[in-house]
């Protein structure tokens, strides 16, 4: 959180690395920091965006799971707690055989040597809910996969949760398992009435909601984004940068600069007769229909250059 | 810069300095060794108003520095967005300060547990991050009821339309009717033009805008309209329109007829002048200032 910032500025971001990156120096660093009979935890961290809560993930301590890999495969135990961090669980009954540092000793422990709760993969469980049917036999269902829908108000958990049905069969529902431990007020809750007392009412359109002075701790006055003014990388990114010339496009522009500049005139009569004779022997000379039809349509067509030529035209004459 | 110091002034210092008698323990034996003074904390009192108290979970009654992983509260949940929207500036205000002084408790105490290479600081993290949650849900309710405001001045064609609306309403009300539309007119004039229904509510600096000036016009003018409808003796010889704010402000201030009288005597004395625009909110601020004192001293 906030408080060690500083501290965060001089340290490797192993987070923001692309995932084969992370990972070896995930492994570098279990290596080089713990003795290898203390071995930390082994699965990959998930990277803190991509992470998703407990009820995100549609599961819960106290539930109950079938493990599908590993030693304890088949079986159904219930839950500890959900790590969002590893998207792994800790569920009873999966241990592993630890040797533990001192320091990590808890009361009554004689060796070393101890069992030790194993997070497995949350990928290797699924999602169990026990039924009873009216003989008072015990059978489980296990949902391959599950979906969150709607939401109410459980009263248990004090927030609002998402409804967990077994996929592709909307009629089988796995309830929310009971909290571990029952949700009590404490110093930091506030009481019921408190909250819900109404003390703001839209009275006014023309007063603004809140002092002015406040204003500035709501919105950044200082945003980059109501700057005006590029900054000169911003100007560089948005103008290609200005190509060197080649000595021949130097030489081909000198010589353009010297020739004289180009005079638009109108054709002489002379010159259009021409044309125009031309023009209709070829015509008469046609006999298909077919292509008679597609030079009179070709004729209608303008060209935008016969245009800029006769703007030029005008230009050149009104100086004149 | 020299440093010559004449010689014969250092010796008088000396001399001057120089003690009388000599200096002597006198009899050693006789002094008795008192118990050391451990170097502790139990050692010196801290006045249980020190501020720096506010940085402890309970106060002056914290028992110690560093509250275990269990002992960190994390039953509550945060506040939501629907419980916020019904709050006040003034509640959420406090609000927020609550939780910053939360957190700075928090983050003394995940500081305290670095030095002393305390690693289980998980619940206190867990802990801040609803609190960061609730502090981000404050500002976003701000927000929105900023945007509201800042969108709402654009409706000024609605605005108008309504206030026409209001007009013709209220000057063809009956007589039985005009009571509940004058307490209509006075929420009206607070609702769109930050009249305050109340004298003694008035902000002089804040609440004399140009707003209040429109508020001022729609309202006396509205007001006269139906008080010359009912009483065309009077419509005869009152000429309009009103003049100013100096007309105008009777009738906020006092009922029709008053006012009708108070202008009409305005105008006979001449002093019914039409202000610059430079001196509405001074004549206004100043105006209001003498009817809210008259009004406490009619209190009184």
């Amino acid at each position: 959180m906030s408080w060690n910032t500083a501290k965060k500025r001089f340290q490797r971001d192993i987070e923001s690395l692309p995932t084969r990156l992370r990972e070896y120096y995930q492994r570098e660093l279990n290596a080089r920091y713990t003795l290898p009979t203390f071995e930390g935890a082994q699965l990959p961290t998930i990277p803190a965006p991509k992470r998703k809560t407990n009820v995100q993930k549609g599961i819960a301590p106290g539930d109950l799971v079938y493990i599908t890999e590993g030693e304890k495969k088949g079986t159904v135990t219930s839950v500890f707690h959900y790590n969002p961090s590893n998207d792994a669980v800790l569920v009873a009954n999966v241990t592993e055989k630890r040797i533990t540092p001192k320091t990590t000793w808890v009361d009554n422990q004689n060796s070393h040597y101890v069992d030790y709760p194993k997070y497995i993969p949350h990928s290797s469980v699924k999602l169990a809910g026990k039924d009873r049917d009216d003989s008072g036999k015990v059978s489980y269902v296990v949902a391959d996969e599950i979906v969150l829908k709607d939401k109410y108000y459980d009263d248990r958990y004090r927030s609002w949760l998402p409804r967990r049905f077994v996929k592709h069969h909307d009629t089988i529902e796995i309830p929310w398992p009971n909290p571990p431990t029952a949700f009590e007020d404490d110093s930091l809750s506030t009481p019921e009435l408190a909250v819900l007392e109404k003390t703001y009412e839209l009275q006014t359109i023309a007063k603004p909601p809140f002092p002015k002075a406040a204003l500035d701790q709501l919105r950044n006055p200082y945003s980059r984004h109501k700057k005006r003014v590029l900054s000169e990388l911003q100007a560089r990114r948005l103008n290609s940068p200005e190509m060197p010339l080649s000595t021949e496009q130097k030489i081909y522009l000198a010589k353009q600069a010297n020739k004289p500049k180009k005079v638009y005139t109108n054709l002489s009569e002379e010159i259009k007769d021409f044309i125009g004779d031309k023009i209709a022997q070829h015509v008469n000379s046609i006999k298909e229909p077919a292509m008679l039809a597609h030079l009179e349509a070709l004729s209608k067509s303008t060209i935008p250059d016969f245009k800029k030529t006769m703007e030029n035209i005008k230009e050149n004459e009104k100086t004149q | 810069m020299s440093m010559r110091i004449p010689v014969r002034t250092l010796s008088s210092c000396v001399a001057n300095l120089a003690r009388a008698k000599k200096l002597s323990f006198g009899d050693l034996s006789k002094v008795q060794l008192r118990e050391p003074i451990v170097p502790t904390h139990k050692n010196f009192d801290v006045s249980p108003d020190h501020p720096l108290w506010a940085f402890f979970p309970e106060g002056n009654k914290s028992e110690s520095a560093l509250r275990g992983s269990d002992e960190v509260e994390l039953n509550s949940r945060e506040w939501t967005f629907p419980e916020l929207r019904r709050k006040s500036f003034e509640d959420l205000h406090r609000l927020w300060y609550l939780t910053l002084k939360e957190r700075n408790i928090l983050a003394r105490e995940v500081r305290l547990a670095e030095a002393l290479r305390y690693s289980r600081t998980q619940q206190h993290e867990a802990l801040d991050e609803k609190l960061v949650t609730v502090q981000k849900r404050i500002k976003q309710v701000l927000l929105e009821r900023q945007v509201a405001y800042e969108r709402v001045q654009t409706f000024t064609e609605q605005q108008q339309a309504y206030l026409a609306e209001f007009e013709e309403r209220y000057l063809n009300a009956g007589a039985d009717e005009i009571v509940s539309y004058n307490e209509k007119l006075v929420r009206l004039q607070y609702a769109l033009f930050g009249i305050q229904p109340q004298l003694q509510d008035y902000n002089l600096e804040e609440d004399i805008n140009i707003k209040f000036v429109n508020g001022l016009s729609y309202v006396s003018n509205l007001k006269l309209k139906r008080y010359l409808d009912r009483n065309p003796n009077v419509a005869k010889t009152f000429e309009l329109p009103l003049n100013g704010v100096v007309e105008e402000l009777p009738f906020l201030l006092r009922g029709v007829d008053e006012a009708v009288e108070e202008v009409q005597a305005l105008r006979e004395s001449g002093e019914n002048v039409k202000l610059d625009k430079i001196q509405v909110f001074p004549f206004l601020r100043s105006a209001l200032a003498n009817a809210i004192e008259q009004e406490q001293q009619e209190f009184q």
